[in-house]
């Protein structure tokens, strides 16, 4: 029973991956992301802050609500917080949150590993399907050619503050795309120049893709997005000329491949606020 | 706005008020004005002044005036240079809100720790925010020492126009 209800949830989970990332590509990728309303506190009683959660390409409008119950909340203190309810629409989740320990909080939501087989079929289509190298043995139609797996690792990240910035749920865990200072999160201002430096597993990573977009496409006709790559230290260093949420992507292809896919690329998304000056 | 000195005696009662005192006793004089604004929803701004260096480093906290601490994160620049550190000792720049009228303001030319701070370029930071209203920020570069100098800012929504003098 519990397997077969394990079962169903992580095929319903790898299918609404699979609506979210569509297909392989970074840009056609339905982008999810983590909006929070307030990025820095100031009082002194522990607060509520109010996220909402989806996954769209109009930056920030809602389109596709997202699952929360693999969201991660990780505080100043090295701990782990739960998150009680929160409520999913169709278009976006939201959930409140009370920040009750100084410093820098992360919240992370990790999709479960996805694994696409595309190939071409005997009419010379291009097809994909939601199945690793083995799975796809099994599942592949006859004549089918160019067969290639795809792995992605697919999270997507925000960082809080109250009172002064921390470093703790900055620290580098080791473990695939990371994304790691000298300019904290909790510290970027409009105008000045910010530096983030990437990781796969805990080395510097270079050639990294990275989309940088602000917030309010729809009232605008450019989308105002930078495309750039991190340099051979894995730096990225932009300036924000635009007051106010941005959302950035990352993705690497790794160098590896497994008894289940052919590649493996991760996809990292970050929501962080640009402040006045 | 840079201004002859004689010409700011003449228009800044403050000057006339002080005695030309060693270096660093009043090393720097603000006087600005919290303007008056006539609105239904009226609510005393939180406002901050204080020094930084010229590369926007916080030095010290001359006034900063508030409420609930909550929206002391209003105070933007303020609160992401050097309020959410709370450094050094500033009991005696904190104050609940105050209304619209002119205030005036010393520096004596020392850090947050008390310590005098070594000469070159700083800036004066003027911010203010008001619930229903909007926000001011002012800067003002100066050279520490200097003498006979005076700057004028131009006023803002928020804050009216600010004289700063190096006697």
């Amino acid at each position: 029973m519990l397997k077969s209800t394990l079962k169903s949830w992580s095929r319903k989970a790898a299918l609404a991956t699979a609506m979210v990332l569509g297909v392989s590509s970074l840009a056609q990728a339905h982008p999810m992301w983590l909006l929070p309303h307030e990025y820095n506190l100031s009082g002194e009683k522990p607060e509520w802050i109010t996220v909402d959660a989806s996954a769209s390409h109009t930056i920030f409008s809602p389109d596709k609500a997202l699952g929360l119950d693999r969201i991660s909340i990780f505080t100043p203190e090295g701990g782990k917080q739960r998150l009680g309810s929160y409520f999913k629409g169709h278009r976006r989740s939201v959930f409140d949150l009370e920040i009750d320990q100084p410093g820098t909080w992360k919240m992370e939501l990790k999709r479960p590993t996805v694994y696409f087989t595309f190939y071409t079929n005997k009419r010379g289509a291009k097809k994909r399907i939601f199945a690793d190298k083995q799975e796809a043995q099994a599942q592949l139609p006859k004549g089918a050619e160019d067969v290639v797996t795809k792995q992605f690792n697919v999270s997507t990240v925000a960082y809080i503050t109250w009172q002064a910035p921390d470093e703790k749920v900055l620290e580098l865990t080791g473990k695939g795309l990371e994304i790691a200072g000298p300019t904290h999160p909790s510290d970027v201002v409009a105008g000045d120049e910010v530096n983030f430096q990437f990781f796969v597993d805990g080395q510097p990573a270079k050639d990294v893709e990275i989309e940088l977009t602000p917030h309010n496409t729809k009232y605008r006709n450019d989308r105002m997005m930078q495309k750039l790559k991190t340099d051979s230290e894995g730096m990225l260093s932009f300036t924000p000329e635009i007051v106010g949420p941005w959302y950035l992507t990352a993705k690497v292809d790794h160098k590896r491949q497994s008894e289940r896919a052919d590649s493996e690329s991760s996809l990292l998304y970050m929501t962080f606020d640009a402040q006045l000056p | 706005m840079r201004v002859p000195a004689g010409f700011a005696a003449g228009v800044c009662l403050l000057v006339a008020l002080v005695q030309p005192v060693q270096a660093q006793e009043d090393a720097l004089q603000i006087s600005f004005s919290l303007p008056e604004i006539k609105t239904g929803q009226y609510q005393r701004p939180y406002t901050a002044v204080w020094i930084e260096t010229s590369r926007g480093k916080a030095v010290k906290t001359l006034a900063v005036w508030h409420g609930d601490k909550k929206w002391l994160k209003d105070l933007r620049r303020w609160w992401r240079k050097t309020g959410r550190y709370q450094e050094g000792d500033i009991d005696g720049a904190t104050g609940a809100t105050r209304g619209p009228g002119d205030y005036q303001l010393v520096w004596d030319g020392t850090d947050s720790k008390g310590n005098a701070v070594a000469p070159g370029e700083y800036q004066l930071v003027l911010e203010a925010s008001r619930e229903h209203g909007s926000r001011s920020l002012m800067k003002q570069k100066f050279t520490l020492p200097d003498s006979s100098t005076h700057y004028r800012v131009k006023a803002g929504k928020e804050l009216g126009a600010v004289d700063v003098i190096q006697p």
